[in-house]
């Protein structure tokens, strides 16, 4: 380990560095390289992912002691956020532009070990490391850097739909519930100060923000599945969709965020975060309605004002609207009471496997998945249960399926 | 068809950055021989709203008329949040707010109101 004491102009120079530097590899590297239109997605995915996460890894690092910064400049909740962009640039497009054709793997361990392992000492007073700050670093870039590398990778390619969609799951919760929340508390006072607050209303809220966000991540999961896309509008759908949660509110992402912020707000006892919820509010009415009349509109010019005069933006209602009825084959033993009350499912009495199909959609479902797709033609409630359980379902079948055919970099 | 702004706008606006930018370096220097805060601060509360007003001072051929006026607006936004160091957070949050004016300006504003701005502002 190399222990260096570097001047303080020095220090200064290479704070500027952090933010300016990365900035200007993504540019140098975007025009040498003609990255293509895709590319530029996926690395504006990866700074999206690397944000949120690195926020939340060097928040735990700053806490358990690993590091800390110095000079008070720019921070949010001990962190300075020049630094936190400037990775999230760096091991998010800048490198994914440099090295398009290397694996995320052998571009992070030479920087782990060639870089943060000898220097990273003697950073003072830019940061001042602490006991176990190298098992610190090392989970940094497990979880923050290395996949937000694959996501640009993934993007650009069109490849691993699900875990594209996971990780990008992953950067909207942790925008909605640290970093925005952060923010407006920099801006308006109040404090986390979680460990001071009653264990009692800390489960409370964990339960509903928990099920509040069951509603936000099951849209994710059936724009997935469904529509064949991201959340994200430049990585759209291919196919509109209007089944499970979207047979119930059309807008159930902001939806969610907009409760997670009432319920965050009333667990922090901090007004201002209740009222980002209005601010869910805004962006749905200046930036989602525009995005509707533009793109879906245009590429669903048949479908879309069908659905969106049947289905309410922000309240949910109680039956789903379903324009074509799915069909559900099922033993009559295995129909549980709820479905025999659905809405908009022919259920056919035969033997084998359960088997779902939708009307418009390419693929079926079959076993307990069909069972669960069936019960969110009852009502929003049974809804909100199923995808909560298909969240699971869905995530281990697929988790065991990777492991049993493991990822690959590059096809 | 395509969309863009009227030129003495972006104009207007990127002389009105470029004199904000250079307010604000100068503010950077001097702040060196005191406490530096303002020249730490400086990428990240100038320089990186600066790229992204030039970023889209240069965007042509938008593809609708609503594409232009949310260029605009968001050049004005940017351009407070690099004039007003104070307020750029409360700015940065209530980014928000600027694609809801143009959705009201779009959706409610009077027809000869829209009409008569769009001939202004829209190429």
């Amino acid at each position: 380990m190399i222990n260096l004491d570097l001047p303080e102009p020095l220090m200064l120079a290479l704070r500027w560095l952090l933010l300016i530097g990365p900035i200007c590899l993504v540019v140098f590297m975007t025009f040498v390289r003609r990255t293509s239109t895709r590319a530029k997605i996926g690395g504006l995915f990866a700074l999206l992912y690397g944000v949120p996460v690195i926020f939340i890894t060097h928040s735990i690092a700053v806490h358990f002691g690993w590091w800390r910064y110095g000079w008070d400049v720019l921070m949010l909740d001990g962190l300075p956020v020049d630094i936190i962009i400037g990775g999230a640039i760096l091991f998010g497009p800048g490198l994914y532009f440099t090295f398009p054709k290397v694996g995320p793997l052998m571009i992070c361990l030479p920087i782990i070990i060639g870089l943060h392992a000898t220097v990273f000492s003697s950073l003072e007073p830019l940061v001042y490391a602490g006991p176990f700050w190298f098992a610190g670093v090392v989970f940094v870039f497990v979880t923050a850097h290395i996949p937000a590398i694959y996501l640009a990778n993934w993007t650009a390619e069109d490849r691993h739909l699900p875990l594209r969609c996971a990780l990008l799951a992953i950067m909207t919760g942790g925008m909605i519930l640290a970093v925005l929340p952060a923010l407006i508390m920099q801006a308006m006072g109040g404090e986390w100060a979680l460990s001071e607050r009653p264990i009692w209303s800390t489960i409370v809220a964990a339960l509903f923000i928990g099920l509040a966000s069951v509603v936000g991540l099951s849209a994710n999961q059936m724009l997935c599945l469904q529509g064949g896309g991201t959340p994200i509008p430049l990585d759209p759908t291919k196919r509109l969709v209007r089944s499970g949660i979207y047979a119930y509110v059309s807008n159930p992402m902001q939806l969610s965020a907009a409760l997670i912020w009432i319920i965050l707000g009333l667990y922090l006892q901090n007004v201002w975060i209740v009222a980002a919820a209005g601010m869910a509010w805004v962006f749905v009415q200046g930036m989602v309605r525009w995005h509707h009349r533009n793109d879906l509109l245009a590429r669903f010019p048949s479908g879309w004002p069908d659905y969106k005069r049947n289905v309410p933006e922000w309240v949910p209602c109680w039956t789903p609207w379903v324009p074509a009825p799915a069909k559900l084959k099922i033993r009559d033993a295995d129909l549980w009471p709820p479905l025999r009350r659905a809405t908009g499912l022919e259920i056919e009495i035969g033997n084998g496997p359960p088997r779902y199909e939708l009307a418009e959609e390419p693929r079926a479902f079959t076993g307990l998945e069909a069972r669960l797709f069936a019960m969110t033609h009852t009502n929003f409630a049974w809804a909100v249960a199923a995808h909560a359980a298909l969240l699971v379902v869905l995530a281990v079948k697929h988790v065991s399926a990777l492991v049993s055919r493991p990822i690959k970099a590059h096809p | 068809m395509q969309f863009s702004s009227q030129s003495w706008i972006i104009w207007v606006l990127s002389a009105c950055a470029f004199l904000a930018v250079g307010q604000r370096a100068f503010d950077a220097i001097r702040s060196l021989s005191t406490d530096k805060t303002a020249f730490l601060a400086f990428p990240l509360t100038v320089l990186v709203p600066a790229l992204a007003f030039l970023f889209l001072a240069t965007r042509k051929n938008m593809l609708s008329a609503e594409g232009v006026l949310m260029q605009v607006g968001t050049m004005i936004q940017l351009l407070l949040i690099i004039s007003l160091p104070g307020f750029a957070l409360y700015l940065a949050l209530g980014f928000p707010v600027v694609f809801l004016v143009i959705e009201l300006f779009e959706t409610r504003a009077p027809a000869p109101f829209r009409t008569w701005i769009k001939t202004r502002v829209i190429a």
